[in-house]
């Protein structure tokens, strides 16, 4: 084991931390920020509970140890709520009814937003294909679905995503 | 998780300077989605993990001439949206499109694909068929490694303790093609790939072509038996490709009549599959899209 001086940009506040080597992102990120969004699902980057933005692009923070991430831009589901505000996703989540237990839907808002961020354009087939490495073991997908899709069109309406 | 030292590396210097001190105490960590679960697993111990995933010089495709360059680092997210690669090695982008989940494609670089060498890797069958040369680097230089003397066997390839993949390079093959088959559409590994680069005249004979195979042995594959049997059938014939192609495919894939059960499908499915496979990427590099696979599809 080693230790390590990090920092992470995260949610816009650059954070120093003191690391162990063999310390996960997702665990530094809910353990010691208490940014307790991002959820430990399988931890195989299999089911996608734990996706956050590195810049605009989503990745599994459980396959990556917080050392690694040094320096980097970090948006965890927390992040999307400006001033109180849920960004596109995060309301059309809501407004589609797309949220049972809710143990999805973090990683759900944080995939949703880097697709709706990549293509704004993006019709079913895109956002199904985009979406599929995040699991939902209640919803039955088609309202999160929806909601991603109503979401693009808010983004192109103006609104923030 | 369980216990590692870890090295931040900013430049391929600094990355080949760990390595030569300390080869196999060590392991090279890039997107970390086959290395972290190796750690997981208790396959790795008391290593060293030496992180090259922010280093942007070994990033990026390149089209100088007719030559591609792909470096070590590139991200299958980038290939995926690569208009060179989808223009000069549709096989190669297309590899991109079938893998894991845009998610992981965002970490997931080429090198760690080729670096983990399971033969259900997405990218060596069309490196294979694209006929790629590997640049490795270590602390004294460069060398350059064909990809048919690359991957040595599960886990193992011609890039030493004490050294790194840098780049790809080969040139333009825009007839080129990857079909992959898998249990479902998303996240699911090959059960059996074909890569196909290839030329055929005006009538539909093939000029030449060279083929790569992906599960169908301990090891991603060049399936060199099959190649030559393909040189002047006409691509079109079914039957003509079962008379040459799909009886020497097999000798390629395993001389053994009843190989073992792999990867979750048997030698004898794949045995079937692997041929249909190539037939239509050989169809789809050939005539930019496989009729019959299209109605099969639907
Ligand atoms: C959920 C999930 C789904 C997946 N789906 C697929 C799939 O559909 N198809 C597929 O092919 N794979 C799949 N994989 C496996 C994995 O994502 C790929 O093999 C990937 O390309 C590995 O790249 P990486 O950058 O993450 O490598 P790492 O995990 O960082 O490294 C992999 C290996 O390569 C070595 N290595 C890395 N970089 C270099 C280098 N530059 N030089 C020499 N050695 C190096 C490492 O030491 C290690 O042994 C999946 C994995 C997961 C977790
Ligand atoms: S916890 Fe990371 S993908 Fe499941
Ligand atoms: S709402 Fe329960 S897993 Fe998706």
């Amino acid at each position: 084991m080693s230790m390590h001086e990090i920092t992470l940009i995260v949610n816009g506040k650059p954070q120093k931390l003191t690391v162990k080597s063999n310390e996960l992102l997702l665990n530094v990120l809910r353990d010691k920020l208490f940014l307790t969004g991002a959820k430990y699902g399988c931890g195989i980057a299999e089911c996608g509970a734990c996706t956050v933005l590195k810049g605009d692009r989503s990745v599994m923070s459980c396959l990556v140890p917080a050392v690694a991430a040094d320096g980097w831009e970090i948006t965890t589901p927390e992040g999307l709520v400006v001033d109180g505000e849920l960004n596109a996703v995060q309301e059309e989540l809501v407004n589609k009814a797309a949220i049972q237990c809710g143990f999805c839907t973090p990683g759900m808002a944080m995939a949703g937003t880097a697709c709706v961020r990549e293509n704004p354009d993006a019709d079913e087939d895109f956002v199904r294909d985009y979406m599929r490495g995040n699991y939902c073991r209640c919803t039955g997908y088609q309202a999160i679905v929806q909601a991603i899709l109503a979401a693009c069109e808010d983004a192109k309406n103006g609104k923030r995503v | 998780m369980k216990e590692f030292k870890f090295v931040n590396a900013k430049t391929v210097q600094e990355a080949v300077d760990v390595l030569a001190e300390l080869g196999d105490k060590c392991k090279l960590v890039a997107g970390g989605t086959d290395a972290m679960l190796m750690i997981r697993d208790g396959k790795w111990n008391d290593l060293t993990l030496v992180n090259i995933r922010d280093i942007e010089e070994l990033r990026g495709i390149k089209l100088e001439g007719d030559t591609v360059t792909v470096g070590a680092l590139t991200r299958l997210s980038d290939i995926e949206s690569s208009d060179i690669l989808k223009e000069h090695a549709p096989c190669l982008w297309g590899a991109a499109q079938f893998f894991a989940d845009p998610t992981n494609r965002h970490s997931a670089t080429i090198g760690g694909n080729v670096g983990r060498c399971n033969t259900v890797g997405d990218t060596l069958p069309s490196l294979l068929c694209l006929d790629a040369v590997v640049t490795i680097v270590n602390k004294d230089g460069e060398r350059e490694v064909p990809m048919s003397e690359m991957l040595l066997g599960p886990g193992r390839t011609a890039c030493g303790p004490n050294e790194m993949i840098a780049k790809f390079t080969f040139k333009s093959q825009p007839h080129s093609a990857y079909m992959k088959y898998g249990r479902r559409r998303s996240m699911a590994l090959s059960m059996a790939g074909s890569a196909v680069s290839i030329e055929v005249d005006d009538k539909g004979i093939v000029k030449w072509c060279r083929i790569g195979v992906g599960n169908a042995g301990p090891k991603a594959a060049r399936a060199y038996k099959a190649e030559e049997a393909m040189v002047g059938v006409d691509l079109n014939s079914d039957k003509a490709l079962e008379e040459t192609m799909y009886k020497v495919i097999q000798e390629d894939i395993s001389p053994r009549k009843k190989p073992r059960l792999s990867n979750w499908i048997s030698g004898e499915y794949r045995r079937e599959l692997i041929p249909v496979l190539t037939k239509r990427a050989a169809r789809k590099a050939a005539f930019g899209e496989c009729m019959l696979c299209k109605q099969e599809e639907a």
